[in-house]
Parts: C-alpha cells; structure tokens; sequence
C-alpha cells in the first residue's frame, strides 16, 4: 500500500517536472475571497489550537471542517417515512435521516450552534452599527470617497445634525438602509412604498394597501407615465443630493437622438430619421420618437436578440452543441414582444415549455429551447442556477453545497427549487439533433411517485430530503404530472415573487444604462445592496401594476433624467464612477457598452439602404500582397497621420485581391477594430459586400462603417 | 527555507501564512489526485477555512500537517457531494509517505533531484514519460509510438518510475 502512495506522489512529480503543472500563487485570490466573506480570523469565538507536537498526523479536539470520514448511511424507505412523521410537523421541507452521528459531531454542533449564536449577537451589533453609518453616507455602496477637486455640498455632521439637514430636504426622507433579504421594503410596511413615490407637491389618492405575505402579487395602483418618470427623476435627483453630485448637463436633441436609436434598437439613426426627429415640436418629439421605436420592427429585432443572449447564457454562442435553436427562440421572443406579451407571460411559459427544439417536429415549442440550453451537462442543477439568474436575479450555484451568504439562500432552498425540475428530462437522439424537452413522472428517491422527494447531501455529511417549494410556499409532494405540474406551479410562484419584478426593472435598467442598480444583474443578495433601493422597488410595484409591461418600464427609463445626461465627466460629476466599483449615481450617461450587436445593427442598416445591383467581384484578379511588407494593417494605422487618409491607400489593393469575402472581412475588421468578427457582424458584413456594385465601393464603406465605429469607442 | 508565520495569533498575518504553506498544500492534493483546478480550488478553501477561525500556530511541521488534514476533509466533502470515491483508503499511511517525500521544503529539493534523474533514463523511457506526463497519452498511444504492447509499455514505465525513486534516493541520502 505505501508503494501505490510513493508511486501517486511521484507521479504527481512528474507531472510538475514533465507536465509543466506547477503550483500556482493563490494568495492574493484567497486574501481577497476571505475579504469578501467579510469575516476576519479573529471574529469567531470557537478556537483551534494547533498541538504543541510536531507529529505527522494529528487530531483536532474541535475543527469546523468536516469529519473526514462520515459514511452516508443508507436509507430505507420505512426509516426514511417513521422519521418524517416525527419531523412533519416542524422540519419544513427537509428531513435529516443520517443516523451516524457520534459524540464528537454532536459535541461539534453544540460547539457551533453556541458559536451561531454569538455570532448572531455580533452580527446585531455590526448591523446596528451599519445603519448609523448608512445615515451618516459611509455605507458600503456609498461611491469611492476621495479628496475632492472642488469644495464637496456634503459635509461630515453629527447624527442629530443629519437627521435635521434630512428632515430639510426638499424630497422624501433618506432611502432606508438595504437590509438582507428584508425585500427592499418591510412587507408589513407598504405603505412607505406609496409614501416614497408621492410627489410632494402632486398628492395623490392613498390606495390601502394591505399586509402582505412573501409571495402575494400586490397589484398597486398604475400610476400614468408622467407621473413615473417624475418618480425617477426625483429619486435620481434625491441621489445625486445626497452625495453632493451635480449631473451631467443635456446632451442636446441630436447626441439625445443618437443614445436612444442605440439603446433601443442597437444601432444608429440614418440621417434622415435624425432630422425627422429634429422636424418635430419640441415638446412631443422625444416621446414620440420612444413611442416609434418601440413600435418598430427594429426594437423587435434587437431585443429578441438581447433576450436570447440572456435567456441562452454560455450557450448562446453555441447553439448546437446542446441542441438549441437560437433563430427559433428569437423568433418566438419577437413574437412575444411584437403583440406586448407580458413579461410574467412568456417568463411562464419559458419555464413550463414541454417539446421539441427542432423546427420540423410535431411537437415543436420554440420556448422549449431555453430549458434545453439551462440544462447544459449539469441537468436540472444547472437549470436551477440559469432560473435564478434570469429571473431572481441571483447566483445560487454556491447555494447547492451549502447556505450561500452571497445569495442569501441557504442549500435547502436551493434543493427546495431544484425539486420543481424533477419532472423534466433532455431528449437528443444524436449529438447532431435538436434537443426535447421531455415531462415525465418523478418516483422520488425512494420510488414512491406520490411523496417524490430527492435527496442531497447536507453540509453535515448526511442526506436530506427536499420537496417543491418556493420561499414560503410549498406545493402538493406527488411527482405525477396528473397530479400537480411542477414546473407550472414553480412559473406562477416565481412570477410572483417580489425578487421577480426586482430583476425585471435591474436587468432592463442595466440594458439601457449600462449598470443596473445592482451589478451584477444576477448577483443580488444581502452583499449587493441596490444603489437606488427605492427607485428599484416602485419601478417594480409599477411594474407589476402595469401587468409586467416591459416597454412601458422602457418608456419611463428613456424619457427620465437618466437619459437626458451628457456623457462627459465633469468635476461635479467625478464621484459618479461605477467603472472603478463605485455605486452608480447615474449623473452622466455611462458609455461604451456591448457594441457587437450595435455595429452589426448598423452593418445592416447599411445593407437596406445600398442600391442593389448585380456584383461584380474581382475574383479573377491575381491574388497579390494589399499591405506592405512587413507592416501590419493596424501598424499603418497606427503610424500614418490622419487615419482618414489611410484608407485609400490599401482598401483598393484589398478590394482588388482574390480573397474570399469572409477573409476580407476578418482582415478589415483586425485593421479597424483589432478583433475578429462575431459570427452575425460578419454575415451582415458580407451581404454589404454582395450588396456592392464593386468591391472597391464595398470594401471602402464597409472600412467607413468600421471606423466609425472605432472612432465612437 | 521560507521565513516561519509569527507564533503570537495577534501577529498572525494571513499573507505570511498562505506563501509559506500554499505550495505544499496544493502539492499534497495533486498528490491525492486533484486536478490542477481542483487543487486550485481546495488550497483556496483550506486556508479561508482555517483563516475564518482563530488559529494558534505551534511552528512549521505541526500547522503544515494541520493544514493537510483541514485540505484532505475539504476534499473528502467535494467528493462525497459529486458522489465519487475518495481516492485514499488509509490517509494515515498516505501522510506518512507525504512527509517522507515533501520533507521541510514542500518537496522541492525532490524535485530538483527528480529533474536531473529523469535526464539520466534511457531514451525510450524517458519519451514513456513524456508522453505520459507531458502530453496526456494513453497507454496505448505509448505503445504504439514506441512499437511495443501496451504491457510492454506499463512495464517500461514502472521501471523507469522505480529507477526514478532509487535515483532520487541516492541524490537525498
């Protein structure tokens, strides 16, 4: 035996010597992980001391680490039934059924439940302490505080001298610290959510509203749009106060034009939309260019593609490698968002889809296509995890092996939802076809159909049993699907959920600004405090008021102050910096997002407004050299004066090449962008080249819409 | 010889911790059959592990078997969630050959000698090696590269592993 262990030490030897895998430097990852979880080495009361023995092997009186040898006992179905009657009544959804316990674990867990406790006593503390520091503007998402260039509006005060310079504020009372978990606002206090929205000089009829429970849809009343996108600018406004910031002035009409045309649609305006738009009145213009666009065809289009990225994840860049048909789900969203489907709608039906993601089927669903990518390799755990993130707006993969402090949730709830997907499998006859999403019934782990559980490992080493259920609410156990559907019932918790609409608002905020009011989209919990926690929650009252309608919350974002900000940092505006992790303030407007899509949008538009004609390519010409020798495209670029001229210079001999037209592309887009092309920006790419009445022509307006867009970055 | 971790836990700096133990720690599991990343991965967790609670350091040889032990329970709790088998049945027996290869130094001065004895086999084991260890083949591959059956080649590779340890043996004594 100890020969094999020579022999497995060596030969992990040989790998760092032959195989080149040697030990990497992990300190300044761990250091910053253990920043991150917030807790210092000192904090925990329980302590290990390490023997005073210098011995090979030792034992520890008390470790917080696992046992390192705790058999999961197996269970049979008689125990696993006698010790869920006992536990009914108070264990919820999961079952402890380990029957290995010893002294020492017990002594463990007494040892750790007194440590829970203390540490939930400094943790009242630190949040007490949290509070006071929210209020006096040092809470953790408070932006980066450093010497200011010019004299700051905000200075230190006392905490009676900020409740009274509070109370003077010509908005409502200071956002309440975020609390974990707490739903932005407390559930037994709705009506500081009216409060918070009421104009003080535009009151409105108060609408009762009363207690709610986790999970009840609350339907405020639906406020008109004047009336919330003034709830925006207020609350933006009230921000930009608190933190002394002065916002960015107008961009003006034209730039105003230009932003929204991107936003929405993902590309530019042409010149003759642009000076439609500036033909107009004044005061109705920009609404009613809003109103146009998402209207149009275009704004289908781009967000069918947006929503397909979300929705697809990893595997939207391959699509078939899991069997997914992209074009099928975006034409669906496109259909969805064409007749103004509700959000909570297609949300519903995306995560009850049943059927075939292949076009030709009978049983084709084109929905079906997004459970068919979430399912990946990892089934119905990798499903769970895209859920959350598209739809909760958060991460709980951590989740699944223990309480995830990030999440907020703790692993139970992660196998809670992860039971809902039980009644579901992945079909692909052959790694070349379209995957189905199949319904079957779901026996449990022990087999019986009717009380269907599953079972996974606890973080104390034995196995639990999890049932459906969502936060607070549970649904009938039985796994048939003629008794309950699971992944049904899961859509109509989840949609409504207030973490649903929570996401809805930041991830389509995050869309149309660049950062959401918590960054990452998916990373909401107790460590991803909203930057704008009250703007986020009426934002997701209304939207729910409106039945979901996500081009109204469109809408309301565009027509705000948000959009009506230049982009230039200004000194009063130097606190606003989300790009270096501070909170964004919104009091400019942040650029440089995602442009692939925006080019190939672009690259379209160009396509539809050249004359079309029959193609004359210059295939037969002599493949010759169009760069000098030994100069690279970007290095011309880069040593020539005035890139404007640079063009004429190698385009024709680029042009003039017989180089296929998807190398042409590649070459000019590593010229101008020093990047490949997507896959999409070079099909559109070359349609401008076929679309050409020669290639001298083509080639040079494609190198214009390429600098251009390198110019805008 | 890396600078010892202050005893007194008040001075008990995680940076000075983490460098001088890391690499041994990360060696220990490759050698329990981690993967790089999963190595990665475990290191990461046994020093935040241990980092999150007091900790009283006793010197060198006593937190590094410390620090073993916390990383071996770390991986018996990935495998036992993935539903594998942990790969060691006698962790004891393991640790003992551990240390006899890693002595104070994480191993390092074993594989200085392990590069200068892989130089010293014959050419036709050295390629086995090679390619085992450096370019991912299989048995079969290494056989058919070196026209022999794959027997041939498992035995060619045990031999030259043996001579290795006799090797390393020699330069230590």
């Amino acid at each position: 035996m100890n020969g094999d262990y020579e022999d497995r030490i060596l030969e992990s030897g040989l790998e760092e010597v032959l195989g080149g895998q040697y030990p990497p430097d992990l300190s300044a990852k761990i250091l910053q992980e253990l920043d991150r979880r917030r807790v210092s080495p000192g904090e925990s009361p329980e302590r290990i001391e390490a023997p005073p023995t210098v011995s090979p092997v030792v034992s520890w009186p008390v470790s917080p680490l696992p046992p390192a040898a705790s058999p999961v006992v197996a269970v049979d179905a008689a125990d696993r039934r006698a010790e869920r009657q006992s536990a009914a009544a108070g264990t919820g959804g999961a079952v402890g059924i380990g029957r290995s316990a010893t002294a020492r674990r017990h002594s463990t867990r007494w040892v750790m439940g007194w440590t829970a406790a203390v540490s939930s006593g400094v943790l009242l503390v630190l949040f007490a302490a949290g509070i006071y520091m929210s209020r006096m503007g040092l809470g953790p998402r408070a932006p980066m505080l450093v010497q200011s260039p010019t004299p700051s509006p905000v200075v230190p005060l006392e905490p009676n001298q900020a409740d009274s310079q509070l109370d003077a504020l010509p908005h409502r009372e200071m956002p309440a610290p975020w609390e974990p978990d707490s739903d932005f606002l407390a559930p037994e206090d709705p009506a500081a959510i009216a409060s918070t929205m009421e104009s003080p000089d535009a009151p409105i009829e108060e609408t009762p509203v009363e207690d709610r429970p986790a999970l009840a849809q609350v339907r405020s009343e639906p406020w008109d749009d004047a009336r919330m996108i003034d709830f925006v600018d207020r609350m933006l406004e009230q921000q930009w106060h608190q933190h002394g910031v002065t916002p960015a002035a107008s961009p003006g009409d034209d730039q105003w034009c230009q932003r929204v045309y991107r936003r929405l649609v993902g590309r530019d305006p042409t010149e003759y939309e642009l000076r439609q738009f500036l033909n107009e009145a004044p005061d109705q213009r920009r609404a009613a260019l809003v109103d146009r666009l998402l209207e149009s065809d275009d704004y289908v289009r781009y967000w069918s593609q947006r929503w397909s990225d979300v929705l697809l994840g990893s595997a939207a860049d391959k699509p078939e490698q899991w069997g997914v048909d992209r074009q099928g789900l975006e034409q669906y969203l496109a259909a969805a968002i064409q007749e103004n489907k509700s959000y909570d709608e297609w949300t519903a039906e995306l995560i009850s889809a049943s059927g075939s993601c292949d076009p030709e089927a009978p049983d084709h669903d084109p929905a079906a296509n997004f459970l068919a990518a979430a399912w990946g390799t990892e089934g119905s755990i990798a499903a769970t995890d895209r859920v959350s993130r598209v739809w909760l707006g958060k991460q709980l993969v951590c989740a699944q092996c223990h309480d995830d402090p990030a999440s907020g949730w703790n692993q139970e709830e992660f196998w809670q939802l992860n039971a809902f997907f039980q009644q579901m499998r992945i079909h692909r006859a052959s790694e070349d076809s379209f995957a189905a999403v199949k319904e079957v019934d779901f026996h449990g782990g022990t087999g019986i159909a009717q009380d269907a559980e599953i079972f996974y490992p606890g973080q104390d080493g034995r196995l639990r049993a999890a049932y459906p259920r969502f936060k607070s609410e549970s649904i009938p156990k039985s796994g048939l699907l003629a008794d309950v559907h699971r992944r049904q019932e899961l859509a109509r918790l989840l949609t409504r959920s207030p973490d649903f609409r929570r996401a809805a608002v930041n991830r389509v905020w995050a869309k149309l600004l660049k950062f959401g009011f918590i960054e990452p989209v998916d990373g909401a919990g107790p460590n991803h405090r909203p930057s704008h926690p009250e703007l986020l929650e009426g934002l997701s009252e209304q939207l729910a008021a409106h039945d979901f309608d996500l081009k109204r919350l469109t809408r309301w974002i565009v027509l705000s102050r948000a959009f009506d900000v230049s982009d230039q940092r200004t000194p009063e505006s130097w606190l606003d910096s989300p790009e270096t992790g501070g909170a964004p303030l919104f009091a400019r407007f942040y650029t440089e997002p995602d442009r692939s899509m925006d080019l190939h949008r672009s690259l379209m538009v160009a396509v539809r407004t050249r004359p079309t004609g029959p193609t004359l390519h210059a295939s037969k010409l002599a493949r010759r050299s169009w760069t000098p020798s030994q100069v690279t495209v970007p290095q011309i670029i880069d040593t020539q004066g005035s890139e404007s001229m640079i063009g004429p210079l190698w385009l024709d001999r680029l042009a003039a090449s017989d180089m296929s037209a998807d190398k042409k592309v590649e070459h000019l887009f590593r010229a101008v962008l020093d990047r490949k092309p997507t896959t999409r920006e070079a099909t559109a790419a070359k349609l401008v080249l076929a679309d050409r009445m020669n290639d001298h022509l083509a080639v040079r307006e494609l190198w214009q819409i390429l600098f251009a867009e390198r110019s805008r970055r | 010889m890396k600078p010892a971790i202050p005893q007194d836990r008040a001075d008990l700096d995680p940076a000075a911790l983490i460098e001088r133990y890391q690499v041994g720690i990360w060696r220990y599991l490759r050698a329990l059959g981690c993967d790089p990343a999963e190595a990665d991965d475990l290191t990461q967790e046994t020093f935040l592990a241990v980092l999150q609670h007091s900790f009283v350091d006793h010197g060198p040889a006593a937190t590094a078997a410390y620090l073993r032990r916390v990383a071996y329970n770390q991986l018996v709790t990935v495998r036992r969630r993935s539903g594998k088998v942990t790969a060691v049945e006698d962790i004891e027996q393991f640790d003992r050959a551990w240390d006899d290869w890693a002595g104070n130094d994480e191993g390092e001065a074993r594989l200085d000698a392990l590069r200068e004895c892989v130089q010293q086999l014959t050419d036709r084991a050295r390629m086995a090696l090679d390619m085992r260890f450096r370019d991912r083949a299989s048995r079969s591959e290494i056989a058919a590269m070196l026209a022999i059956s794959e027997h041939g080649a498992k035995n060619l590779m045990q031999r030259a592993k043996q001579q290795l340890r006799a090797c390393i043996e020699r330069k230590m004594a």
